[in-house]
């Protein structure tokens, strides 16, 4: 992040390489459209390239902190339209199949660590029953409230309630400490310059 | 005393009850200020307690499919960054540097397909700079005189090719990203100047249109700035009421500029309003009119 915030467009680009299809993924796992989703990534990456100052290590992994501003930001822009694009049973049914279910599109991603923490994450949300599944998902992805998610689901507020916790806290228990240690620092100037090398080689070896 | 330590411990035991879904932003408004409540005395326990469900929420985000973003996005993305620097550079004296070097000598990087398109795309700028440059000088000069009101920043962009720009007078390069201004020596291409309003009477914008590719690029100069998450959102009108189609920032230079695709073509409109909201959560105006477009 010193790199950006010294205006290094190279380390910038590393970074969007880096985090452009899971910021693009989580933005258009909300909003389920491309332009939209678009946006969202546009104004992630804005934001951080105006004020990167505005991410502090001391509060956490940056990863984590880039996802959250990416949800925010989407959530922020569902719920401006939500009313009129989609009606409730519509989004139970995208919220229930809103995680991975296989491993088939994670073949091209080539952060490694990544793809290990996405195997953990979603090993450990398989254990869950369908319906804590489904409640976490409108939870995560809609930004309902447990109210709206009872009304959604037609289920008793109490069992939403019991869904979500009783998940949150299974899944607390299986990923707690590894998914702390998994977790991905942003690209450093000396990895931009290191990748600059390595395409100034390619592209000599190539012409 | 007792009594608040009686509360604060009520308190507790409600909120650390409620913690996961309060890392989910799941909770009703009520429980949700009680936790906040609760979070406010600086419990240790339920700090640490806390930071663990945002763990896992934060990690939620892992378990969605990926998707592949357009490979234009990371051109839009880039461009908006390496205009900026672009500027920067500019103000160091540098300004060719600046504006084209950063932005092109990144697509030269690029060894992927995409990238190879928009490397090509800066060769050809640059090796047949001054037959485009000649035939964009003509139609800036022949649109300013439509209007009336500068382009400015295209036409400031030309001079700065032309070799005729002097390094007192500072463009903004930001406004002009290489496919905009590669659209005007395009003969559909339309270039159509906003109203201000009282909002902003010391605005003055213009519109490219480029028909063919339903894509238009705003710009716009003397705007109030955006602070503390406003922002400038574009409205496209209809006979069947307005709808979101853009948005943009605007700094202390008072200029904005924002390029977008078009679900739907501009001939189905009745026109375009830029108002400036309080957010971007905002599904319809809430704010009058900076500036107007009749089409």
């Amino acid at each position: 992040m010193d790199a950006i915030g010294a205006q290094d467009v190279r380390a910038f680009e590393v970074l969007y390489d880096r985090y452009a299809r899971l910021v693009y993924s989580t933005a258009y796992g909300v909003l389920e459209d491309a332009q939209s989703a678009e946006d969202v990534v546009q104004e992630v990456f804005a934001r951080i390239w105006k004020a990167p100052q505005r991410y502090v290590a001391a509060r956490g992994k940056f990863f984590s902190w880039l996802l959250s501003v990416t949800r925010n930001l989407a959530i922020d822009e569902y719920r401006a339209r939500r009313r009129r694009t989609r009606n409730e049973r519509q989004i139970v049914d995208h919220a229930a199949s809103a995680f991975i279910a296989d491993e088939s599109s994670l073949g091209a991603f080539h952060v490694a660590e990544m793809r290990d923490q996405r195997a953990l994450v979603r090993e450990a949300l398989g254990t869950l029953p369908p319906e804590q599944r489904t409640a976490i998902a409108l939870a995560y992805f809609k930004g309902m409230t447990q109210s709206e998610i009872a009304a959604a689901l037609d289920t008793p507020l109490g069992t939403v309630k019991t869904r979500i916790r009783l998940g949150m806290r299974k899944l607390r228990t299986q990923l707690d400490e590894r998914v702390g240690a998994l977790e991905i620092d942003e690209p450093s100037r000396g990895e931009a310059t290191a990748i600059d090398r390595e395409r100034t080689e390619e592209a000599a070896g190539s012409a | 005393m007792r009594g608040d330590e009686a509360a604060r411990g009520q308190r507790h035991a409600a909120a650390a009850e409620l913690l996961a879904e309060y890392a989910l932003a799941a909770l009703d408004p009520e429980e949700h200020a009680l936790v906040e409540r609760h979070l406010e005395d600086d419990c240790e326990s339920c700090g640490r307690t806390l930071a663990a469900f945002q763990r896992v929420a934060d990690a939620l985000a892992l378990a969605t499919p990926l998707v592949t973003p357009a490979a234009r996005l990371k051109q839009r993305v880039l461009a908006q960054a390496v205009l900026v620097e672009g500027a920067a550079a500019e103000r160091r004296g540098g300004y060719l540097a600046g504006l084209i070097g950063a932005a092109w000598l990144s697509a030269f990087r690029r060894p992927s397909g995409a990238a190879a398109m928009a490397a090509s795309v800066g060769v050809a700028v640059l090796v047949g700079l001054a037959t485009w440059n000649a035939v964009l000088h003509d139609r800036v000069g022949e649109l300013e005189g439509e209007s009336g009101v500068l382009a400015v920043p295209v036409q400031e962009f030309a001079l700065a090719e032309s070799g005729t720009f002097a390094a007192g007078e500072t463009p903004e390069p930001e406004f002009a990203t290489q496919e905009a201004l590669f659209s005007l020596s395009e003969p559909d291409t339309e270039i159509m100047s906003l109203r201000r309003t009282a909002m902003a009477p010391a605005a003055q914008a213009r519109m490219i249109w480029e028909p063919q590719k339903r894509v238009y690029t705003l710009v716009a100069d003397g705007l109030p700035p955006t602070v503390q998450g406003t922002v400038y959102i574009v409205w496209m009108e209809t006979a069947d009421g307005g709808r979101r189609v853009g948005h943009f920032y605007v700094d202390q230079s008072g200029r904005g500029f924002v390029r977008r695709y078009l679900e739907d073509h501009l001939d189905g409109a009745t026109g375009l309003v830029v108002t400036l909201e309080p957010g971007m959560h905002v599904g319809q105006r809430t704010t009058d009119p900076v500036l107007l477009l009749d089409y």
